[in-house]
This record gives structure tokens, C-alpha cells and sequence, in this order.
């Protein structure tokens, strides 16, 4: 028999917490009162306390965890070859970071993915494998621009993802890390779309500035 | 039979590699509401004071908050005070003057650029819509027995910082009356009594058209919605109260996904008959167009497969949008008594420091570049500020994106002092703060006085 004035101290103590939560919330960080609990799944836990609990992935959780996966896999992957191949140096760079940058973050959403129970892909998917198997079949320029083309793409598909992930999210943490992670990935695109435009000519050639 | 099936094979692979991985379409379309109503509604209302909480913080993080009315000057109906001084708070360790002298890039670097010149997020990204401010709400509630409030959110700028309300309504059809609103707000119940006599047939059919509540995404009849009881919806009018703005705001429809959509703050309609381009990113062509249109992309998110749901209003083009158009452009700017026919100032009326001014916006400030006085201040063009050379892109405040909100189109500056917050999310709270955005965005280093001067010109317009 559990007694009156101990759940009334519990109650109490809840409400103290949510208060204290509620008097500083801090608009750089993601919160579980800030997502849009209309299209998560009416079973959700907590989700008639006020708000969804922090730790539950929503489908769009499932989803952005999934396909950033897939990506980030293939970013190591093919950083890999570019690291190993390229004569160009911003591109053999280029390569590098990637290898280090998506490691890193690779393993934290495998982490994060690991806490929210969901299972990511383990295999390149079919898309990274063809680029891959091209690649291996390519050599100097025709291998940068191919490599430095589906770099860009592939970045502008992970910024899609990020910011999908940062609207449409509810779990915390895989929010928090989406938003940790966009202004790197959104450096990265910058990158290859500079690439790319030295690359083809595209870019207006570089001269001094005027003093 | 074999043999064909491996043939087929490496078609087969192809095909699924061109898209295995496309985003998902909640993306792009609003999904339905997976959550019964009553457990929304708990939820939201829940979470709403942390909500809330996180947007008075922003708010006081970037903004100076506290009431200091420029002294001997009203809107345009004489009632509202306008509030001065630069509100956007410097980061700390620099001066205006200091960070004028920085190249854009030493400032990105040094991560100085104020917060208060970055996109202001809605107060509930992640749900978005349209938010009314309290004035507005009572108002219609306690004449049309119509309920703007939601459930979720509440309007969010202090209303030192919003525009005179009911705004005065001033005709370009019959100049010699002033002000016709007597005071009050326009609404679906007043309009007939206050307008007959005044506007033709045509006009105020269009009149009623833009005070008739039609179904909007957060004010509708379905289970996805943000107000408690099934609404008969919003009016334009509720936005852009008497033909002005009551600085109502929403997310733009024209950006996808929800985190990277900016905030809209609702413009005026004051003198329509001369603006070119309307949407915040469709410049489309005609106040005919936009008028057809709004009521699938401001009523709902830009998203006809979710309008269809929910009930839109068509309104049939060589009647009623014509009828809705032809009375907004009966609509005029507030009178500029010092202001010449060809937008000059008179310097016979203007004070020197008004005159200033004026010299500065024409020259050294580059004002008059897109806001040209002999065309009310408009250049029917979209212009990108670039604003991204000054700050990183990708971080996250409140859950919205900062990301380069790329060509915006100019707004007037006819009647202006009636018309904060500034900018087109209403990021800036007051004329002050829009000189000191555009001295650094711009790099004209006007040194105070000059600044101060343009402010005294802008209030004379």
C-alpha cells in the first residue's frame, strides 16, 4: 500500500522538475515540448503527461536514422578511395575529412540508434554501390569529377535529411545530434560545390583581391 | 525461362538504384494526423508554457524589450506610440561602430554578427502556422463569436512592438475623407454599415469575400487542427487587419522541409495599387493572382492535397477575385504631409534633420537604390541580401534552420513608422534597428548622426 502523503511529495516533486524545466529552456537546444506531437503515433509514451517522452523514436526518427546511415557509410567509404586516388590535393583532402568527420559521426548514430531501438542497414545500398563500383573503374580527372559530383549530391541529401529530422524528429537526442551535425555537413557541401565548380571551369578564375 | 530471368536481373538493379533512397514525403506534403484530437490537445497544451518560455528567452536574449516611444510622434490614427532606439543587442566586447569596420568575414569568423539580425524562428517551429496577436483574438471573438486562439501557441512580441490596432483605413478612391473606419475593427458583421455609400457594388462584394472566414490548416473542421473548437476558419483580413497588418505571423509556404521555412510577418495592403510582385518567394504577377491563390498556399501551407481535405475556397476569377483585388487597391497609404508629388521631401514643411536624411538615403546610405521615392518607395524587384557572408548557415535556433533566405522582395516605406516589426519576419522592432542592419549588410559606415537623421526622414514619410 503505497501512502497518500508520499505520492503527494511525488507529485510534488514531478511538478518542481517540469517547472524548473519550463523556467530555462534553452532555444539552442532541442526539446521534447518543442516537437509536434499532431502526426506522432497515439500510443506514444507519455504523450498524454504533456509531452512525448524525450527518449521515443517517431517514424521520421526511424526514417532519418536509416537513411543517414546509409549515407554516412558511403561517405567513409568512398573518402576512402578518394583519399587513395586523387592527384588533386583539395580532393584527396577532401576525402579525408570525410573519412574522419563520418566516422565520428557514424558512430554516434549508431549509439543513438542503439538507444532507440532501431536497426540500421548494414550494406551500402544499391545507389553507393554502383557509384562505388564506377569509381573503381575510373582514374584522374574522370574520377574526381564523378567522385566530387555524387559528393554533392549525397551532401545535399544529408542536409535534406538533417533539417527533416530537426521538424520532424521527436526523440531528444537523435534532434540534438541532427542539429550538432547540419553546420559541418552544410561545410561540406560548400566544399564540393566549390569543388565541382573548379573543377569544370565553372568558377570564375581565382585572382587578388582588390586592396 | 531461366535464361530470362537473369537478363532481367540487371535491369532489374539499375532501376533500384536510381532511387533507393528518396526523403520521405512528409518532406513536402503535410502527413495526416496520426494522434487522436484529445491527446494532441493535452500534449500541446501540456508543453505550451516550456513553448512559450523558450520564445520569451529568445526574445529577451537578442531584443531590448522595454518601452521608449520616439518622443512626439503616433501612428498614423494618432493612438499608438512608436517605439525608438536600437533594440538588437550587440554581442558583448563590440561597438556598432566597431563591427561597421569588420569585413564580412571577420565577423562570420568571430561569430559577431547579432543574433537579432539572424531569421527570428516561430514560436513552435515544428508545428508552424498562423499565430494572432490577443488584440485580435478578442476583437473577433467578441463580435463574430469566432475563436483565433490555439491551443499550442500564443503571439509572441510585446505589443509596444506592433502596429496601431484597428488601424486607420484611408481610400485613394475619395482622398478628401481621411480615416473610414471610425475607430473600429472591419469585420463581417460592421462592414456593410460602415462602408455603403462609400465603395461601389463591386467593391464591397469584395469586401465581404475578404471578411468571410474560409478553412485554413490550424482553424478548420478536421482533427488537424490547433484551435479547440471546429472553426469556420480565418478571413484575410484577419491578418492584415483594416487592409494594415496586426503583425499576425506564419511560416512561408514556399520552402520545404518545415525546419528550413522562415517566419512571415503579415504586410500591409496600404497602397496595393501600386505594388507589382506579391508572395514571399512566388512574386507573382498580380494582387488578382495572389488573391486566388493565397487560399492554398498562406491558408495552407502551399499544400493543395491538404486545402482539398479541409475544405477550400475557390473563388471563381472573373468575379469574385477581381471583386477581392479591386478593393484592396482602393486601399491608400496614410497622408505624408511633407511629402511632394514626386516623393521629395518639401523643404519648406521638412525639418534639416528630415532633409538630412533624405540626402543620406538617396546618396550615401544606398536606400533609395530599391526604395524610390518617385515610386512610393517600391522597385517591383526581389534583391538577396546575402546576409550569410556575415554568419555561419546550419545552426539551429528554436528549431528552425539558419539558412541564406536568398531574394526577398522590397517592401515600402510609405506610412513605415506604422508598420513594425521590420523586415520580412519581423526580425527588427523598430526603424532604428533596420538603419543599423542595413549600415553593416550593405557597408555604408554612416556615422551616428547620419543614422539618426535617416530614422527622422523615415518617420516623416
Amino acid at each position: 500500500m503505497i501512502d497518500r502523503n508520499s505520492l503527494l511529495a511525488a507529485a510534488i516533486c514531478a511538478l518542481i522538475s517540469t517547472a524548473a524545466l519550463a523556467a530555462n529552456p534553452d532555444p539552442a537546444k532541442a526539446d521534447g515540448a518543442s516537437a509536434n506531437p499532431t502526426f506522432a503515433n497515439p500510443d506514444t509514451p507519455g504523450l498524454m503527461e504533456g509531452k512525448p517522452a524525450p527518449d521515443v523514436a517517431n517514424t521520421s526518427d526511424v526514417i532519418f536514422l536509416k537513411q543517414l546511415a546509409i549515407g554516412g557509410r558511403a561517405e567513409v567509404e568512398l573518402g576512402k578511395l578518394a583519399a587513395d586516388r586523387s592527384q588533386v590535393a583539395g580532393i584527396d583532402q577532401f576525402g579525408q575529412h570525410m573519412v574522419k568527420d563520418h566516422g565520428e559521426a557514424n558512430s554516434k548514430l549508431a549509439s543513438l540508434a542503439r538507444g532507440a531501438k532501431v536497426e540500421l542497414p548494414k550494406d551500402l545500398d544499391a545507389e553507393h554501390a554502383a557509384v562505388r563500383q564506377d569509381l573503381q573503374s575510373l582514374n584522374g580527372k574522370d574520377f574526381d569529377l564523378r567522385y566530387v559530383e555524387s559528393q554533392v549530391k549525397d551532401h545535399q541529401k544529408a542536409v535534406q535529411l538533417l533539417i527533416y529530422e530537426i521538424g520532424s524528429g521527436q526523440h531528444v537526442g537523435v534532434r540534438q545530434f541532427a542539429a550538432d551535425t547540419l553546420p559541418k555537413v552544410m561545410e561540406h557541401l560548400e566544399r564540393a560545390k566549390e569543388l565541382h565548380s573548379e573543377l569544370t571551369g565553372a568558377a570564375p578564375p581565382k585572382g587578388p583581391a582588390a586592396p | 525461362m531461366k535464361r530470362m530471368f537473369w537478363m532481367l536481373v540487371p535491369a532489374l538493379l539499375v532501376a533500384s538504384a536510381a532511387s533507393s533512397d528518396p526523403l520521405p514525403p512528409d518532406a513536402t506534403y503535410r502527413p495526416l494526423p496520426t494522434a487522436p484530437l484529445d491527446a494532441v490537445i493535452k500534449s500541446d497544451q501540456g508543453a505550451k508554457p516550456q513553448v512559450l518560455q523558450r520564445q520569451k528567452t529568445l526574445l529577451a536574449q537578442r531584443y531590448d524589450l522595454s518601452d521608449r516611444p520616439v518622443p512626439g510622434v503616433k501612428m498614423s490614427g494618432g493612438r499608438k506610440n512608436v517605439q525608438g532606439g536600437v533594440r538588437v543587442k550587440l554581442p558583448s566586447g563590440v561597438t556598432w561602430d566597431q563591427l561597421a569596420d569588420m569585413t564580412p568575414d571577420e565577423i562570420k569568423q568571430k561569430n559577431l554578427f547579432p543574433a537579432g539580425f539572424l531569421r527570428l524562428p516561430h514560436v513552435k517551429q515544428s508545428a508552424g502556422g498562423q499565430v494572432f496577436p490577443q488584440e485580435e483574438i478578442d476583437e473577433i471573438m467578441s463580435t463574430e463569436k469566432r475563436d483565433l486562439r490555439r491551443f499550442d501557441v500564443d503571439f509572441d512580441l510585446p505589443p509596444l512592438f506592433t502596429p496601431e490596432f484597428p488601424a486607420p483605413i484611408f481610400l485613394q478612391s475619395r482622398p478628401d475623407l481621411g480615416d473610414v473606419s471610425q475607430g473600429k475593427l472591419v469585420t463581417i458583421r460592421n462592414f456593410y454599415a460602415l462602408f455603403v455609400g462609400i465603395i461601389t457594388p463591386v467593391q464591397m462584394e469584395g469586401l465581404r469575400l475578404l471578411l468571410t472566414p474560409q478553412p485554413q490548416e490550424e482553424f478548420n473542421q478536421t482533427e488537424d487542427r490547433k484551435v479547440l473548437e471546429q472553426s469556420d476558419g480565418v478571413a484575410c483580413l484577419d491578418c492584415h487587419q483594416n487592409f494594415h497588418t496586426n503583425a499576425a505571423f506564419h511560416l512561408t509556404p514556399d520552402i520545404r522541409p518545415q525546419a528550413a521555412r522562415f517566419r512571415l510577418d503579415s504586410t500591409s495592403l496600404r497602397g496595393m495599387f501600386n505594388q507589382q510582385i506579391h508572395g514571399s518567394k512566388r512574386s507573382l504577377r498580380s494582387i488578382e493572382d495572389f488573391s486566388e491563390f493565397e487560399q492554398r498556399t498562406a491558408y495552407f501551407n502551399g499544400d493543395h492535397v491538404s486545402a482539398t481535405r479541409k475544405g477550400t475556397f475557390l473563388p471563381d476569377r472573373p468575379n469574385q477575385v477581381a471583386m477581392m483585388a479591386q478593393m484592396q487597391n482602393m486601399i491608400a497609404f496614410p497622408p505624408a504631409p511633407k511629402l511632394r508629388p514626386d516623393g521629395t521631401l518639401d523643404p519648406a514643411k521638412a525639418s534639416p534633420q528630415e532633409l538630412a536624411g533624405e540626402k543620406v538615403f538617396v546618396g550615401k546610405g544606398k536606400c533609395s537604390g530599391c526604395h524610390m521615392p518617385q515610386h512610393d518607395f517600391l522597385d517591383h524587384q526581389m534583391h538577396d541580401l546575402m546576409t550569410e557572408r556575415f554568419h555561419k548557415i546550419g545552426t539551429v535556433v528554436s528549431d528552425q534552420v539558419v539558412l541564406p533566405d536568398g531574394p526577398i522582395k522590397t517592401f515600402t516605406l510609405r506610412g513605415i513608422k506604422d508598420s513594425p516589426p521590420y523586415l520580412h519576419d519581423g526580425r527588427l522592432l523598430t526603424l532604428d534597428d533596420t538603419v543599423e542592419f542595413f549600415n553593416l549588410v550593405l557597408g555604408l559606415k554612416l556615422t551616428s548622426d547620419e543614422k539618426q537623421s535617416l530614422v527622422a526622414y523615415m518617420l516623416a514619410l
